[in-house]
C-alpha cells in the first residue's frame, strides 16, 4: 500500500529529503523498509523517534497502514 | 483550535496602561479587553533559560500582570549566547533573579513570582496552581514528562516548545480540550540516546524563533484569540528555513495520566559518575553480535533482576543484580582474565555497575547502549520488550 512518510528534524537531516513515498502493509514492514533503505545515520534516530500515522502517535508496530497513510517520523529533544 | 479566553479581564486599565499599550488596543482583536486579560493572567516560565529569555521579556512588555518563574540555577558565561534576559554583569547570580530585574526594566507593571527551587513531584502542583497558564522551557526529558503531567492533573494548558541545534519544535497541550505531550511522546527516548543543548550545541537565535512562537500562543489563549497550536506540533527547520506542520490527536490507546510518578527513574537519568564511566566503554548490540560471532572470550553480565532476566535475556550472558555489585558483594564472581560487558534493559543501570566495576580495577569493562531492549529490537526481534 502505498504510504506518504514525512521526516522532521534530526530524521529528516539523515535522510535528505522532507517527503517520500513508500509500498508497505504495517508500520513494522514500513520502519525495517526505512532503516535499510537510508542506512546508519537514520537507523541511530529510529529508535528515539515517534512514529504519527495521520495525527495518531502509534507504538504499535503491527498496526496496518490504509492506503494513502501520512507516517510521520519524528525525533524528540528537550533542549531549552 | 480556537478557544474561549483563559482569563477574566481585569476591571480596568490606567492611563499610563493605556499610553503604555496603545498599540495592542488599536488591533481590534486585542482592544481594551484583551488588554485586561492579559493584565489579569497569571504565567508561569518554568525556566529562565533560552526559551524563557524571549518568553518572558515578550510577555512582560506585552502586560501581562503577573509573571512567574521557576528556576534554581545561576547564570553562566556560555548562557550568554542565547538567553538574553540575563547580561554579563549577571554571570554568577541568581537566573530567577536576575530575570525579574530585566523583567522590571522592561514593564514596571508587571508583578514577578520567583520560585527558587528545582521543580518535583513534591512542588509541582502547589506552584502550579497559583498560575492560568505554564510556559515550558526547560532543558530535560523528566522535567518535560514532570510538566506535562501536572498540567494534565491540574486541568491546564501549557505552551511547549523545544530547541536542538537548528530545529525547533512547539505547541500547545491541553489535555481537556485536546492532545497532551503524552500523545506525541508516549515515552521518553532511550538514556543517553537523545543530546542536551549543553552535548551537542544550539544556535542561539532559534530561542528567539521558538519562544517568540510560544509567547504568541500565550497571548493567544489569554485572550481567546485566533487559532491556537493546540492539536497541532509546529516544526521549524532553521538551516531549511521552513516551517512544518504535523497534526497531533490524542491516543486512543494513551493510558490515563492518573498520577505524578518519578521521572527521573522514568527516563533513566544517568548520574554522572556513571555518564564518565561510560564515556568509551559503551558497545553498541551490533559490536556485541559481532563479537559473539566472531567467538571473543568475553563474559557477559546481566545485571537486571532475576524476574527481568526470566522475561527475556541475551544468550550467554550471567546474571548478576546492580545492587550485589554496588555493595561490592559480587565483584569476586567477576573474572579477572577476560573482559567483561556488562548489559541491562535500557543502558542506565548497566552504565551505573560500570562505574563500580571499573572502580574495581576492571578498566576494560564496558556496558551495552540500550541493553537488552535494544538487543530485541534489532539483533533478535523474536524477542519480547517489557
Amino acid at each position: 500500500m502505498p504510504v506518504t512518510v514525512r521526516y522532521f528534524a534530526g530524521a529528516r537531516a539523515a535522510v535528505g529529503v522532507d517527503t517520500e513515498t513508500r509500498e508497505a502493509g504495517t508500520l513494522a514492514e514500513l520502519v525495517g523498509q526505512l532503516a535499510d533503505a537510508h542506512g546508519e545515520r537514520l537507523e541511530r534516530v529510529l529508535p528515539a523517534c515517534s512514529f504519527l500515522v495521520d495525527g495518531t502517535s502509534t507504538r504499535d508496530r503491527a498496526l496496518v497502514l490504509a492506503p494513502g497513510s501520512v507516517v510521520d517520523v519524528l525525533p524528540p529533544f528537550a533542549g531549552g | 483550535m480556537q478557544l474561549p479566553p483563559l482569563v477574566e479581564p481585569a476591571a480596568d486599565l490606567s492611563i499610563d496602561e493605556v499610553r503604555r499599550y496603545s498599540r495592542h488596543l488599536i488591533i481590534p482583536d486585542v482592544g481594551m479587553d484583551g488588554q485586561k486579560r492579559l493584565k489579569n493572567a497569571k504565567v508561569l516560565a518554568v525556566g529562565a533559560g533560552g526559551l524563557g529569555s524571549p518568553v518572558l521579556m515578550y510577555l512582560a512588555a506585552a502586560g501581562v500582570g503577573t509573571l512567574g518563574i521557576v528556576e534554581f540555577d545561576t547564570v553562566d558565561e556560555s548562557n550568554l549566547q542565547r538567553q538574553i534576559i540575563h547580561g554579563q554583569s549577571d554571570v554568577g547570580r541568581s537566573k530567577a533573579e536576575s530575570a525579574r530585574d530585566s523583567i522590571k526594566e522592561i514593564n514596571p507593571l508587571v508583578d514577578v513570582r520567583l520560585h527558587e527551587t528545582r521543580l518535583d513531584s513534591s512542588n509541582v502542583e502547589e506552584i502550579f496552581s497559583q498560575y492560568d497558564l505554564i510556559v515550558d522551557g526547560t532543558d530535560n526529558f523528566a522535567t518535560r514528562y514532570l510538566v506535562n503531567d501536572a498540567c494534565v492533573l491540574l486541568d491546564k494548558p501549557y505552551v511547549w516548545g523545544s530547541i536542538y541545534r537548528f530545529d525547533g519544535q512547539v505547541s500547545v497541550f491541553w489535555n481537556e480540550h485536546g492532545p497532551n505531550y503524552r500523545d506525541l511522546y508516549p515515552v521518553p527516548p532511550p538514556p543517553g540516546m537523545v543530546p542536551s543543548c549543553a552535548e551537542g550545541g544550539v544556535l542561539g537565535v532559534l530561542c528567539a524563533t521558538v519562544g517568540a512562537i510560544q509567547a504568541t500562543e500565550a497571548v493567544k489563549l489569554i485572550t481567546g484569540i485566533g487559532e491556537t497550536l493546540l492539536g497541532r506540533l509546529m516544526v521549524y527547520d532553521a538551516l531549511e528555513m521552513t516551517f512544518r506542520e504535523i497534526k497531533v490527536r490524542k491516543d486512543p490507546e494513551g493510558e490515563p495520566i492518573t498520577g505524578l510518578i518519578d521521572y527521573e527513574a522514568f527516563c533513566g537519568v544517568v548520574s554522572e559518575e556513571a555518564q564518565e564511566a561510560a564515556a568509551g566503554s559503551t558497545i553498541t548490540v551490533d559490536e556485541l553480535k559481532d563479537m559473539m560471532d566472531a567467538g571473543k572470550d568475553f563474559e557477559l553480565i546481566d545485571v537486571r533482576e532475576p524476574n527481568e532476566y526470566e522475561i527475556v535475556s541475551i544468550p550467554g550472558a550471567k546474571l548478576v543484580p546492580k545492587d550485589e555489585i554496588l555493595s561490592g558483594r559480587a565483584l569476586a564472581q567477576l573474572p579477572q582474565d577476560k573482559p567483561i560487558v556488562l548489559h541491562c534493559k535500557t543502558g542506565v543501570r548497566s552504565a551505573e555497575a560500570l562505574a563500580a566495576v571499573k572502580n574495581a580495577g576492571f578498566k576494560d569493562a564496558v556496558h551495552v547502549q540500550g541493553g537488552v531492549t535494544a538487543w530485541a529490537t534489532r539483533i533478535d526481534k523474536a524477542l519480547p520488550t517489557y
